[in-house]
C-alpha cells in the first residue's frame, strides 16, 4: 500500500461526490495536502458551520440558513402564484434560469413504486395547507419529464384536486426522460410560458397527442 | 441512402482499414469467426442503432489492440450525402459535421434494416421477435417511437411493483394509457405499411398471405378507451398474477394464409421466405414514408433458403435497387449478381 491511511481514506469520501470518480477524488485530495494550511481550515470550519446553520424552509423546503428562505421573504416576488417541484436541486436551476418569479414548494421527494419511493404524508398535508391557505391564484406543478415526475405529478394533482385552485403543469418541450436540473435555461423558459391547464385523464379523457 | 466509404479502427477484431462501396449487392464470404458479422455490426452503429442484440458497448472495443481507441466513420450518399463519425467510448458518440447528433436523429437520415439468423425463426419464434420487426420500422418512422416505447417499458415496470405492493393503481394507468394508444397508434400505422409492402415482394411467397396486429387489449377502436376498458377487465388477473396482462407489451403479428396460422401451415422453407419478405416490406415501408432508400444487412440469410428460395431473394433485392450487405460461411451463390469480398482474421478484401 503506497498511500496512507488517511489519504485513502480522503479519497474515498471525496469519491461519494456525484460526478466525482475514483481519479478525480484523488487529484481533490492531492489538491488540498498540496495547499497551505489556511485552506483545509477554512473549508473544514465552512463544511462544518453551513452544516450546522443550513436547514429546510419551513414555508417551501428550500436550504437556507434563515427561516423563511430569501425567497419565501422576498417582498418583489409574486404571490400568487406557487411552483411545485421534486428537489431543490430543480428550484436551483428554475432561479439560476431566471424565468420564475413566483414562489416555490419543494416535495423532497418523487413516486417511484419499482424504487420504494413515494412522497411522505405530511409533505402533501403541508402543501395542501399551504396552497389553499397562501391565496394562490394558481399552482404549476412542476415535475420532472418522465414517468417517475409523471407520477409524482399525479399524486400532487389529486391531493389539490378538491382545492378549485387552477392547476397548471410545464408544457414539455423538454424531452422525455430529462429532468429539469439538466435542462438549459431556453428550455425551461419555454416550458414555463407555454405551461397548460390540467385535465385529469381517465378513460373518457384527455389524449397526450 | 448507401454507404459510399467507411474506416475503422479498434472495433472488434477488425483489422484498421478504410474501403469504398459500391451500390448495389455486396456478399461478405469467409469462415466462421473471420469478422463478417462485426461488419455488419460497424453499419449497425454508423446508421444509428448501436451494438447488436443490445450487447455491452465495451465488448465493441478491440480486446486485443486497446489503447488506441475505437473509431468508426462512414461517408453515405444517395438522396442525401453525409459524413458520420462514431467514438466508442463508455458510449457511443455519433457527430455530423462536428456536432453530436442522438441516435434517434441519425436513425432516419440513413435507414438501414438487418436482419439476423434469429429473425429467420420470426414465424415460430415468441411475439417479443415479431414486435420487434414492428418496433425497428416504427423507430425509423416516427423519430421519439424509442424514446416513448422505452418511458412504457418504465411505467409497465411502475405499474408492476405498484401491483405487487398492492397500491393503488390509478396514476400508473393515467401514465401508461397515453404511452399505450400512441404506440397502438404507430404499430397500426407500420403494419398497413409492411402490408402494402408485401404486394411488392411477389415471387417469394405464394399470394394471399394476411398480416394483422393482435393489440394486447380487446379490440376495441377508440385507442385510448380500449386500453381503459382493457385495463379495468384485467385487473382481477393482474392482481393474481402480478403481470400487467394489457399493453402493447402484449401485442403480436398474425400471420394467416388462407384463414389459418402460417406458423403451422408453412414449411420451415416457407416460414423462412416470410420472414425476410416481411423484412423486405418493411424496406418498401421505408422507401415510401421516407423518400430514401434503405440499407439492407443480412447475416446469413441465404444459408437457409433453398436454390430456388436464393435465386429469388436475389432477384428481388436486385429490382428494388438498395444496397445490400449479405454475409455467408459458404459460397452457395456462385452467380451472386454483385461484389464480393473475402473476410479473413478481421481483414476484408475484394476479390
Ligand atoms: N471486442 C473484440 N475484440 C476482438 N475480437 C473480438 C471482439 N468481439 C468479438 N471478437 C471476435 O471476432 C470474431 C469474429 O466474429 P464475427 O461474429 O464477426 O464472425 P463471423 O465471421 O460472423 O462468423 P460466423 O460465420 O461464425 O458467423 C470472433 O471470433 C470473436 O471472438
Ligand atoms: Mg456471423
Ligand atoms: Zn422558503
Amino acid at each position: 500500500m503506497s498511500i496512507s491511511e488517511p489519504v485513502e481514506k480522503l479519497m474515498k469520501l471525496f469519491s461519494r461526490f456525484p460526478g466525482v470518480g475514483d481519479k478525480t477524488a484523488r487529484r481533490f485530495a492531492l489538491f488540498l495536502l498540496q495547499q497551505p494550511g489556511e485552506f483545509s481550515d477554512e473549508l473544514a470550519s465552512t463544511i462544518s458551520l453551513v452544516r450546522e446553520n443550513t436547514f429546510p424552509c419551513s414555508i417551501c423546503g428550500n436550504l437556507t440558513t434563515e427561516d423563511p428562505c430569501p425567497v419565501c421573504s422576498d417582498p418583489f416576488r409574486d404571490r400568487g402564484i406557487l411552483c411545485v417541484l421534486e428537489n431543490v436541486e430543480d428550484m436551483i436551476s428554475i432561479e439560476q434560469a431566471g424565468v420564475f418569479s413566483g414562489l416555490y414548494f419543494i416535495l423532497g421527494g418523487r413516486v417511484s413504486p419499482m424504487d420504494g419511493e413515494d412522497l411522505a404524508p405530511e409533505r402533501i398535508a403541508k402543501l395542501r395547507e399551504y396552497a389553499t391557505g397562501g391565496g394562490f391564484r394558481e399552482i404549476i406543478i412542476a415535475t420532472n419529464p418522465s414517468v417517475e415526475g409523471d407520477l409524482t405529478f399525479y399524486a400532487v394533482l389529486d391531493s389539490l384536486k378538491t382545492t378549485g385552485l387552477r392547476i397548471t403543469r410545464l408544457a414539455f418541450g423538454l424531452p422525455l426522460g430529462g429532468t429539469i436540473g439538466y435542462a438549459d435555461r431556453v428550455t425551461l423558459h419555454a416550458s414555463i410560458e407555454s405551461r397548460v391547464d390540467v385535465r385529469v385523464p381517465d378513460r373518457n379523457g384527455e389524449r397526450k397527442e | 441512402m448507401k454507404i459510399s466509404s467507411t474506416q475503422w479502427e479498434g472495433f472488434r477484431n477488425l483489422k484498421p482499414r478504410r474501403l469504398e462501396w459500391a451500390e448495389g449487392l455486396h456478399l461478405l464470404l469467409g469462415p466462421n469467426g473471420s469478422g463478417k458479422t462485426n461488419i455488419l455490426e460497424a453499419f449497425h452503429v454508423l446508421t444509428g442503432w448501436g451494438s447488436l442484440r443490445g450487447e455491452r458497448t465495451a465488448d465493441l472495443r478491440s480486446w486485443t489492440d486497446p489503447g488506441r481507441g475505437t473509431f468508426l466513420s462512414a461517408s453515405f450518399d444517395g438522396e442525401d450525402s453525409l459524413e458520420v463519425k462514431v467514438g466508442i467510448g463508455a458510449r457511443i458518440v455519433a457527430k455530423k459535421g462536428g456536432s453530436s447528433l442522438r441516435s434517434s436523429q441519425l436513425r432516419p437520415l440513413v435507414p438501414s434494416l438487418i436482419f439476423l439468423p434469429n429473425d429467420l425463426s420470426l414465424v415460430e419464434g415468441s411475439p417479443a421477435t415479431r414486435r420487434r420487426l414492428i418496433d425497428r420500422l416504427c423507430a425509423l418512422l416516427f423519430p421519439v417511437y424509442a424514446l416513448r416505447l422505452h418511458e412504457y417499458g418504465r411505467a409497465l415496470r411502475q405499474r408492476n411493483a405498484s401491483v405487487r405492493m398492492g397500491r393503488n393503481l390509478a396514476a400508473t394507468a393515467r401514465v401508461m394509457a397515453p404511452l399505450a394508444a400512441w404506440i397502438w397508434a404507430c404499430r397500426l400505422t407500420a403494419v398497413d405499411l409492411i402490408r402494402n409492402g408485401l404486394e411488392e415482394g411477389e415471387g417469394l411467397l405464394p399470394p394471399g398471405v394476411m398480416l394483422e396486429l393482435k393489440r394486447g387489449g380487446r379490440g376495441l377502436e377508440d385507442l385510448h378507451l380500449d386500453f381503459w376498458e382493457s385495463l379495468e377487465a384485467g385487473q382481477k388477473q393482474e392482481r393474481a398474477t402480478g403481470v400487467c396482462p394489457v399493453g402493447p407489451h402484449r401485442d403480436d403479428l398474425v400471420i394467416r394464409f388462407q384463414e389459418r396460422d402460417v406458423a403451422r401451415c408453412f414449411s420451415r422453407g416457407y416460414r423462412r421466405r416470410v420472414a425476410i419478405a416481411l423484412l423486405l416490406s418493411s424496406g418498401w415501408a421505408v422507401e415510401r414514408k421516407m423518400r430514401r432508400k434503405p440499407i439492407l444487412l443480412l447475416d446469413e440469410v441465404m444459408a437457409e433458403l433453398d436454390h430456388e428460395g436464393r435465386e429469388q431473394l436475389i432477384a428481388v433485392l436486385l429490382r428494388t435497387g438498395w444496397q445490400v450487405f449479405a454475409t455467408t460461411a459458404e459460397d452457395c451463390t456462385p452467380d451472386w449478381p454483385g461484389r464480393v469480398w473475402s473476410v479473413e482474421g478481421g481483414r476484408v478484401d475484394e476479390g
